[in-house]
């Protein structure tokens, strides 16, 4: 079949399209949508489906969501697919962690945060199908017998000392986009066509069954779209759109059923893939990955060929970067406190180098980056790669995007993650061809399972316990190890092992629960959508959720780093160095929530982490060096990867510090924590050079799940041509001495009170919440609070 | 020679100091020259300007600051006080003329209300401390700047101070308000120099007298003399005039003012916006507020004023720099 010659034709004005595309999406109420349950549902409950293998189930299960959910071509759009029913709302797994949200679905229009609209009809029928999924769940299905089951979901749903995400799907990974733009469906069934016939295996011939079964849903799911396009270019009144309506259908009639032979083709091709897999398994946080690099040979043939330009190539990616805003994740109330916003993570990483090591940034990279000014949406999250030779006209581009409404790219040193990367045993080329996933997280694309965000630890527990004999303050639920009480600790040897006891302990924990989730996706939860984009899998005959990936990893975040840190070295300093009070005394008085005023002044008048003051920012190595230890000390998952540690937080920061008594640093009780890796809020006092030297003593090579550092910057004082110069000069000087990752936080504080006091006066102000793009009005009241807190902190410096 | 000259004589160091007196340094500044810069803030200062923004910079001996903000009212610091020159409740907390400078309440403070202004510091732990940011120096283009007080009060420091980071490379700035012996300055600091900020206030020197408490002959004359070396390519020179409304802001001063540029072959200058801020530190060092123009005292300039002053300085072809 032949490319399609003038591919977008003149309709586009200058992005004025996708302007209005991004206005609908926009305005666009968000919803709750039943479709994926219903379908779902509709397959399962059907007795003509039981005996079937698990992966023909979800093979089928998710074909006949794809054959079956609605299909609409929005006006204006050149680049079609729909995650739900509506323009902009969240899927419902009731397999996964769906039945929460089911049970208590009538909640989610009034809720207070993140409403969702969903009918009333709607919710009646989800909910009659809350009785045939509730011993086909995942908790039911993972955790054997009733008691533990209650105690798994308490835990999840309090939060206090970890919450596993792996419980509500896998996902967190960047699949294999570019396989299925080059072969198509065809071409992947083609090639499992070719394995099949060298094995006898059953198990994968189960497996190659199961993926073929997908592969023609996902050319079906094209083809659907074809068809509607042709439907309306029917009955199209406009002669300009009648056009984009016929190429729209000649487009979806070819991808992706078949390899792209044009970037527009390209596009379309990845975007309905990235659809179906919504529909195969939980979507939050599936990346596209480093799109200005596989796009890129498609760019430039068709701009050799006359057959598109710069502009009807950028209208075409802003086209795709604004679909990627329709789709919202559907948490219950208690997910939300713990990752604010509505945020999708699928992530675009921009820039970096090829697999030689060159730099591969390239015109693609420029537009994306332009795209991001421009757009300034939630999704997706655009990630920067940096290195020595980044060119200059981009860096500066990037620093110039810093600036803007409340949003900045975050910002990553190649030559830290690549050297981190290939520490856990990525291949070195493998490890340069990273992409960050959600937050932070690097992993290599369409190679890894990487479950980077398999499950989130609440550090400063482990502190509270170790300080109380496995207690928190004032309760004798024994939660930890029965350490020794405070008053037999005689150095800070004795207060470190007591601490690193709790850890130890708290870690088992979530380590045997988190086995149990992966065995559950391993065995009842598939999926060959995904599985075939991903080296290794077809060529083993194994799905990803056993491992077939060529790499495995589980990623574990670390939160209260800093407010550890800055305890432990309170401790020392009171208590052992300075002796102006015991540890019982110390202790007594956190009881307390340090409601003597001269004692908890005098405990934040201790050197605090971020100060560039050697001997606190030692503790905070210290806590990140035993932290990442302790997380590789866990061994292996069980799809055979490592464990790998990460700090970063989401807004897990203000959940878990909501939970947790006063602290030794002059915290009291519930106080939210600093996000990620950053100091305490207010706690770095002496600029921000002085941060990232402080920054700079870290080793975050340990960290291969990758870091969030959060820096505010006061954006007046930066939004110049000198200011940008020494942004510029700042950020390379952190790289320069092995930073890991930066992402700016350039506030205005008076526009966050006044969003926070009249959210109509900034409906769609975004504000960088730890490593992802949320608008400041989906935050909790509590986390806009934080944020301006944070602001406020910022502008005095 | 001016009336001033002995007055030069009396500031003139001539016994090398054992260390240097200062009152803070800061870090990460983008407004004291070119890039990312620390700027050492001597304590001292010949001139006593009523507007001055560091109030706590011009005396030279230490001082106590006390920050009610900040206060806890814990009292540990009257138990500290071997003077009893603490009383948290009288209107002024601090009996000043009591106070001896032993610090000790500074000591047991425990929230920072009680602060040393003032701080004798070698000169190798200055230099350490002002090269805990060489890296954003060297990435930046930007470097080290002595400012006060006078830091040219203090030439021996200045002078040991740039020699040794000019053997690094370090980009070396002097902000002045220009009353200093020439002399010393060109055997001891000019060789490390890069950069002068050179302020000029009142050509009047009556008004200059009363306002800033010495008269302006010796300034204007080293304002001559560095000028030469800029013509001559020696250093950079920028001038730089602070703007106090009804004193230094009048259209005649500002045109006096840019004359004796024009005539010392300026090209470029600086104006700086009245900084009302400085009315917060006063209350912390027991001072006095000796200047008062109404309203406009507590209150950043508005825009239209900063375009007029500009537009005195522009008309004669001398480029404006402003940080507004």
């Amino acid at each position: 079949m032949n490319a399609i010659t003038n591919v977008v034709g003149q309709s586009l004005e200058d992005g004025a399209r996708v302007a209005r595309l991004k206005k609908a999406v926009d305005e666009a109420t968000y919803g709750g949508c039943i479709e994926r349950a219903v379908l779902w549902s509709e397959y399962y409950m059907d007795e003509a489906n039981d005996g079937k293998s698990t992966a023909v189930q979800i093979a089928e299960a998710t074909r006949h969501v794809l054959a079956n959910k609605t299909v609409k071509i929005y006006p204006d759009e050149l680049i079609v697919g729909n995650f739900t029913a509506k323009r902009v709302a969240g899927i419902c797994y009731p397999e996964l962690g769906g039945l929460g949200i089911m049970i208590g679905v009538d909640k989610l229009p009034t809720r207070k945060v993140n409403p969702l609209e969903i009918s009333e009809d709607e919710q009646a029928k989800l909910q009659s199908y809350i009785p045939f999924w509730m011993d086909k769940n995942m908790v039911y299905l993972a955790f054997d017998g009733q008691e533990e089951q209650m105690r798994f979901v308490k835990e999840q749903i309090e939060a206090l000392q970890y919450q596993l995400y792996e419980a509500g799907g896998i996902a967190h990974l960047a699949p294999g986009y570019e396989k299925v733009i080059k072969l198509g469906a065809e071409g992947i069934i083609a090639e499992v066509e070719a394995f099949e016939a060298q094995t006898n295996d059953p198990s994968k011939l189960d497996f190659y069954q199961s993926v073929k079964i997908s592969m023609n849903a996902l050319a079906e799911f094209g083809d659907r779209y074809a068809t509607e396009a042709r439907r309306l270019a029917e009955a199209e009144a406009d002669p300009q759109r009648k056009l984009d309506l016929e190429r729209i259908a000649e487009v979806c009639a070819r991808v992706p059923r078949y390899g792209a032979t044009s970037f527009y083709e390209a596009v379309q091709s990845m975007t309905l893939t990235h659809i179906a897999i919504f529909q195969e398994t939980i979507g939050e946080t599936t990346c596209p990955g480093r799109v200005d690099q596989f796009l890129n040979s498609y760019y430039e043939e068709d701009l050799a060929a006359g057959r598109i330009s710069r502009q009807e190539a950028k209208d075409i990616l802003g086209a795709f970067c604004v679909k990627l805003c329709e789709t919202i994740p559907m948490y219950s109330d208690e997910l939300t406190s713990m990752l604010g916003g509505l945020t999708s993570w699928e992530v675009v990483t921009i820039g970096g180098q090829d697999s030689e090591g060159n730099d591969a940034t390239n015109e693609l990279s420029f537009i994306l980056l332009e795209l991001a000014d421009e757009l300034r949406m939630r999704q997706p999250n655009f990630h920067v790669r940096l290195h020595e030779n980044t060119p200059k006209a981009f860096y500066d581009e990037v620093i110039r995007v810093n600036f803007g409404p409340g949003s900045a790219p975050a910002m990553y040193n190649d030559e830290t993650i690549i050297e981190s990367m290939m520490n856990v045993g990525y291949s070195l080329e493998d490890a340069r061809d990273y992409v960050a996933i959600g937050c932070v997280e690097p992993t290599a694309p369409g190679k890894t399972l990487g479950s980077t965000d398999a499950g989130m630890y609440n550090m400063a527990l482990a502190l509270e316990m170790a300080l109380n004999e496995g207690c928190q303050f004032g309760s004798d639920r024994q939660i930890g190890v029965k350490t020794p009480p405070v008053s037999s600790m005689k150095s800070m040897d004795d207060v470190l092992d007591a601490y690193k006891v709790q850890v130890k302990h708290q870690l088992g924990k979530l380590h045997a629960d988190l086995q149990k989730c992966e065995q559950f996706h391993a065995k009842y939860h598939p999926t060959p959508i995904t599985s075939a984009t991903l080296e290794g899998c077809l060529e083993q005959g194994v799905c990803s959720t056993q491992g077939g990936a060529k790499y495995n990893f589980s990623g574990i975040q670390g939160t209260g780093m800093a407010v550890v840190a800055d305890s432990l070295g309170a401790i020392e300093s009171a208590v052992f160095e300075d002796k102006w009070l015991t540890l019982e005394e110390l202790v007594a008085h956190l009881k307390d929530n340090l409601s003597d005023e001269v004692v908890r002044t005098r405990l934040k008048g201790i050197d605090k982490f971020g100060n560039d003051i050697p001997k606190a920012d030692a503790w905070m190595k210290w806590v990140g060096d035993h932290y990442s230890d302790s997380i590789h000390a866990l061994g292996k998952n069980t799809r055979g990867g490592q464990y790998l540690a990460g700090v970063y937080s989401n807004t897990s920061h203000t959940h878990f510090g909501g939970l947790i008594n006063a602290t030794p640093n002059g915290r009291r009780a519930g106080e939210t924590f600093a996000s990620g890796f950053a100091p305490e809020n207010g706690a770095d006092k002496r600029g921000s050079t002085a941060l990232i030297n402080s920054m700079n003593r870290i080793d975050f090579k340990k960290f291969a799940n990758g870091i969030n550092f959060n820096i505010k910057l006061d954006a007046s004082s930066y939004d110049c041509d000198d200011g940008k110069s020494a942004l510029g000069s700042m950020y390379k000087v952190y790289f320069k001495r092995h930073g890991m990752q930066v992402q700016a936080n350039m506030l205005d504080p008076k526009i966050l009170i006044e969003a926070r006091d009249n959210p109509e006066l900034h409906p769609n102000l975004l504000i960088r919440v730890s490593g992802y793009s949320a608008y400041f009005n989906d935050l909790s009241p509590e986390m806009q609070d934080e944020v301006i807190s944070r602001s406020s902190n910022g502008a005095e410096q | 020679m001016g009336p001033d000259a002995s007055l030069i004589d009396a500031i003139a160091v001539t016994e090398p100091r054992k260390a240097s007196l200062y009152f803070d340094i800061k870090r990460n500044t983008l407004d004291d020259g070119p890039g990312i810069r620390s700027v050492v803030f001597f304590k001292g200062c010949p001139l006593s300007c009523t507007w001055c923004q560091n109030p706590e910079s011009i005396n030279t001996g230490y001082e106590l600051s006390y920050d009610a903000e900040k206060c806890i009212s814990c009292h540990d610091c009257a138990d500290a006080c071997p003077e009893q020159a603490i009383d948290l409740s009288s209107p002024d907390k601090i009996i000043r003329d009591k106070c001896t400078q032993c610090f000790k309440c500074v000591d047991v403070c425990p929230s920072g209300a009680l602060e040393r202004c003032g701080n004798d510091i070698d000169m190798d732990h200055l230099v350490e401390k002002v090269l805990e940011d060489e890296a954003f120096f060297e990435a930046s283009g930007g470097g080290v700047t002595v400012s006060g007080g006078e830091a040219l009060m203090q030439m021996d420091s200045v002078g040991e101070l740039f020699s040794r980071l000019k053997q690094r490379n370090v980009h070396t700035l002097i902000q002045t308000a220009g009353l200093f012996n020439y002399k010393v300055f060109e055997n001891l600091v000019l060789p490390y120099t890069d950069t002068i900020y050179f302020d000029l206030k009142l050509m009047d020197s009556d008004a200059h007298k009363q306002y800033c408490g010495v008269p302006n002959h010796s300034i204007h004359e080293n304002f001559r003399k560095v000028q030469a070396l800029a013509r001559d390519s020696v250093i950079e020179v920028l001038p730089r005039v602070p703007l106090v409304p009804f004193i230094t802001d009048t259209d005649e001063n500002l045109s006096a003012i840019a004359d004796f540029m024009l005539e010392n072959g300026v090209k470029n200058m600086q104006i700086l916006p009245y900084n009302p801020i400085w009315l917060d530190k006063l209350p912390r060092f027991g001072s006095v507020q000796r200047l008062d123009f109404g309203e406009g005292t507590g209150k950043f300039m508005p825009d239209a004023e900063l375009d007029r002053c500009t537009e005195i300085f522009e008309s004669r072809g001398i480029h404006v720099h402003c940080h507004r």
